[in-house]
């Protein structure tokens, strides 16, 4: 498991830059919440008559009044959106830095399967990505219980496994584009995740995009719909959940066959 | 015999772009080889398909017997490989560096890496992305032979380091081919090869030109004659690399010795010698570029 060591090792500062950012948004969100409360209910009502704005946050269907209303589409932004650039960050990197830091020579002239690199990279990513989403989950809790609300488990419960979920199907694409090796770079991977994060706001504003939440994964992360449902959409995961394994053993396939740069 | 590298009619192309073609390659257990071959020749693709980097398009390596791109894992478990630049993980120290190569093969006992790098005098506490050129070289060194390996496979092996460490790094390299190590080394410097390996074979434009035992390529029938005065050498077959200058005229022959001494008693000399030609004129002979 060394080259797994190393990858957790390398990867702690932004670990902890990417985790403390984004930890402390949600938890300057859940603090702003209080003082909001009594005013949300107007700002509710402008909100809902925006018409496609509302619509894009789901914000029509939602009331910011209530806590679980206003953290869905406040911290639900930022995590989803925070979570799954960490993802392509490290996910991208995480087997091309070898070829793009000319490090490959010394990587592979040693006793390891290019099998076993990736297994143990892919592990370290996902333990990265794990990771960040417990602490921000544990910070969303606490500052909860600071500001004395009570805790809607079922919904947080259900919105943060849809932003882990998301976060590992995005960092996994991104990891078996990596092996690609034109395509191994941060660039690519923060670029897809802006156009799938695109396709969800314009598959949000008119029921006639609708077919556009095939396309993204964001669709199963709606704060509105499991909110209201209580529930994850089995459908869009399933889908993604498919194209994520695919992607995977693609990578794995490419990297074992491809020559390798150094 | 049992030989340490195979390399059996060895291609590879890069689409359109020549790799090596048709390289037939054998290295003895306990020889030292010398590669010598210019930039671009083919050198560091046949290394790097000897170390499972990438894949024959036809042919095939083997090292100790197991096909390089197949047993890669295992094959690397005996072999210490130095790349012509040294590169390792910035962010690391020396220390971290060699601790990291060393987890990779079971063995803990930093012995052989400790007195290495005394031998070499590389400060183990500094970073990696600090160290010149030279010092990467000292860990790539230590890198490749701490864990004690039978076979080394050398990409210009020297690049960087100064006199002294040069001296010391083939000290190192002698007493492990005493101790029955076998060396596979890549070089333009000669001397290096002349000095040091057994055999050597030339690379050219990917294909191998040459493959004889150091001792016999430098004793060729074939002679360096060098004159001061003036002589018609028109008459004379075997004459090749002619240079002529103010003071006299210099060429390769390889015809008969009665001959050539005919010729030269009947021309103005004032001074003549005839050699050996070094291993540097063959390696100029054969790297003598067709359309020149």
């Amino acid at each position: 498991m060394n080259v797994f060591k190393r990858e957790i090792k390398a990867g702690i500062k932004s670990f902890l830059v990417w985790t403390i950012s984004v930890s402390a948004f949600i938890s300057v969100c859940v603090f702003m919440f209080p003082q909001m409360e009594g005013k949300m209910d107007s700002v509710s009502d402008i909100f809902a008559s925006m018409g496609a704005f509302s619509s894009a946050f789901g914000m029509d269907r939602l009331g910011l009044g209530s806590l679980i209303g206003f953290y869905s589409v406040e911290c639900g932004t930022i995590m989803a959106l925070g979570s799954t650039l960490y993802a392509a960050m490290v996910g991208s990197q995480m087997v091309g830095k070898e070829e793009k830091g000319r490090t490959t020579e010394f990587l592979f002239s040693m006793p390891i399967k290019r099998e076993k690199v990736m297994v143990e990279k892919y592990l370290a990513l996902t333990i990265q990505m794990g990771a960040f989403h417990i602490i921000c989950f544990g910070v969303s809790l606490l500052s909860i219980i600071l500001i004395k609300e009570e805790i809607p488990m079922e919904e947080l419960l259900l919105l943060h496994t849809s932003y882990l979920v998301i976060t590992l199907f995005i960092a996994t694409i991104c990891f078996s584009l990596s092996t690609i090796n034109s395509m191994s770079n941060i660039g690519t991977g923060m670029g897809l995740v802006l156009f799938f994060y695109f396709f969800n706001i314009m598959a949000n504003i008119t029921e006639k995009a609708d077919w556009m939440k095939y396309l993204t994964p964001f669709s199963f992360t709606d704060g509105a719909d499991i909110v209201l449902d209580k529930k994850l959409d089995m459908k869009y995961i399933s889908i993604w959940l498919v194209i994520s394994l695919l992607s995977l053993i693609y990578g794995f396939w490419n990297y074992r066959r491809r020559d390798l740069k150094s | 015999m049992k030989y340490a590298i195979e390399i059996n009619n060895l291609t590879k192309t890069y689409g359109k772009h020549r790799g090596v073609e048709s390289v037939d390659l054998s290295v003895k257990e306990g020889e030292w080889f010398g590669f010598i071959g210019p930039n671009g020749a083919g050198k560091s693709t046949t290394i790097r398909t000897l170390l499972g980097l990438i894949k024959p398009t036809g042919g095939e390596t083997k090292v100790n017997g197991m096909d390089s791109w197949l047993m890669k894992d295992k094959i690397m478990k005996d072999v210490g490989y130095l790349p012509s630049e040294a590169i390792f993980y910035p962010e690391m120290t020396v220390k971290e560096t060699l601790d990291y190569a060393l987890s990779f093969f079971g063995n803990k006992d930093g012995r052989r890496q400790k007195e290495l790098c005394q031998r070499f005098q590389l400060d183990t506490k500094r970073k990696v992305g600090e160290l010149s050129y030279g010092n990467r070289k000292k860990v790539g060194i230590v890198s490749a032979l701490q864990h004690s390996p039978s076979l080394l496979i050398l990409d210009e092996p020297t690049g960087g380091l100064d006199p002294l460490m040069q001296r010391e790094f083939f000290n190192l390299l002698e007493e492990e081919h005493k101790n029955g190590k076998t060396i596979f080394m890549s070089s333009h410097i000669l001397s290096e090869i002349e000095h040091h390996a057994q055999t050597a074979a030339f690379i050219r434009d990917g294909k191998i030109i040459l493959k004889k035992e150091v001792s016999e390529l430098s004793k060729t029938s074939r002679r360096k004659v060098s004159l001061r005065g003036s002589l018609d050498i028109s008459g004379l077959q075997g004459v090749k690399e002619v240079v002529e200058n103010k003071d006299g005229i210099s060429f390769l022959y390889s015809g008969d010795s009665k001959v050539l001494l005919d010729v030269l008693s009947k021309g103005d000399i004032k001074d003549f010698t005839v050699t050996e030609p070094d291993l540097e004129e063959v390696f100029l002979h054969y790297y003598k570029r067709e359309d020149k």
